[in-house]
């Protein structure tokens, strides 16, 4: 009684730690409430009562999927920058191949001195076959030039047979 | 402050923050609206909540700040110092209550905006004296004056009406 007349002078002023304003709380949420302390009963109800109050609408969660448009972009560039660097990172570390190589035989020959030599045999022997294979062709050119004063006669004797049959007619 | 801490550090936060808005506004909708509007822009400067060392404080010091700029929004100047210094209900408004509770509640609203604020905060949420002299940008010396001169008020009122009460019974 004596101390609950204190603590409640204590808490009028102001000076009252919360263990006992708890104290307090406690007392006036009892049944063994002194008649002089009864009009106090409500004033503490009170608080206890508007403690009970929630949000009507109690905020909606935030999703992780829940993000801004301006943090969309962000992580766009960010990941855009790390599979460019990525690119970049392969093909500059790539294997060290030369560009000047040749398959002979099914085999990657990669000896700039040996592929010349190889190919400049090559087309001399191709060179030699096409020389090879023109020298019939001047065997024709041959009887072509030779069948000329032939031609020549051919032409004569129908330009004969046309005087003739001119005379004949007349 | 990624989703999952904004859920447990400021979401929690959600009843005691329309509390202390419905406390200042007087006004459930527009409490619930701006304990909405609250989490929208803290949800958008989340980036910037890692540096905060206070999260609950902070968080109830910005609804504070939020609701005032609100009100302010809404009345002049005259209106606002009214509203600050003194605005409790009449007599009759208080007669209607239908039970003491609720007299106390309605006695409580009709407190200056800072001492209903500060007595709620301790008395309602059992914030700590310098916890609430941070949320209310204020001393703590301050905040001890104003939750003294607020539950002296509540006393005088709940005597008068005591008083009151007696002589009723008496001349009955």
């Amino acid at each position: 009684m004596e101390r609950m007349n204190e603590l409640l002078e204590k808490y009028f002023n102001g000076t009252t730690d919360l263990t006992e304003e708890k104290a307090l709380k406690q007392y006036f949420a009892g049944t063994n409430i002194a008649k002089e302390h009864e009009p106090y009963r409500a004033l503490f109800n009170a608080f206890g009562d508007e403690l009970t109050e929630t949000a009507i609408n109690p905020l909606k969660k935030v999703s992780p999927k829940q993000k801004s448009i301006k943090r969309i972009w962000i992580r766009t560039f960010a990941y855009s920058g790390i599979a460019a660097t990525i690119l970049i990172a392969l093909w500059i570390q790539r294997p060290n191949q030369s560009e000047n190589y040749a398959i002979v035989s099914g085999n990657r020959i990669e000896d700039p001195e040996y592929v010349q030599e190889y190919t400049e045999k090559k087309l001399n022997k191709v060179n030699e076959i096409l020389h090879n294979s023109m020298k019939p062709m001047k065997s024709v050119e041959t009887v072509r030039q030779s069948l000329q004063p032939i031609q020549k006669i051919v032409e004569t004797r129908r330009k004969l047979e046309q005087i003739e049959n001119n005379i004949q007619f007349k | 402050m990624d989703s999952k801490q904004f859920n447990t550090q400021i979401l929690a936060l959600s009843d005691k923050l329309f509390r202390l808005a419905k406390s200042i506004l007087r006004n459930t909708d527009a409490a619930q609206d701006a304990v909405q509007e609250l989490s929208m822009k803290l949800w958008e400067k989340r980036d910037h909540l890692d540096d905060v060392e206070n999260i609950p404080g902070f968080t109830m010091r910005a609804m504070r700040n939020l609701c005032l700029d609100s009100i302010r929004q809404q009345k002049d100047e005259d209106e606002i110092t009214a509203d600050v210094e003194h605005k409790e209900p009449n007599p009759h408004q208080i007669a209607e209550q239908k039970d003491m509770v609720q007299q106390i509640r309605a006695l409580i609203d009709g407190l200056p905006e800072l001492q209903r604020t500060v007595i709620r905060m301790r008395d309602v949420e059992g914030i700590e004296i310098a916890e609430i002299a941070y949320i209310t940008s204020i001393t703590e010396n301050a905040v001890t004056v104003n939750l003294s001169r607020a539950r002296q008020k509540i006393r005088e009122k709940i005597l008068t009406e005591q008083k009151k009460a007696e002589d009723t019974v008496w001349k009955g």
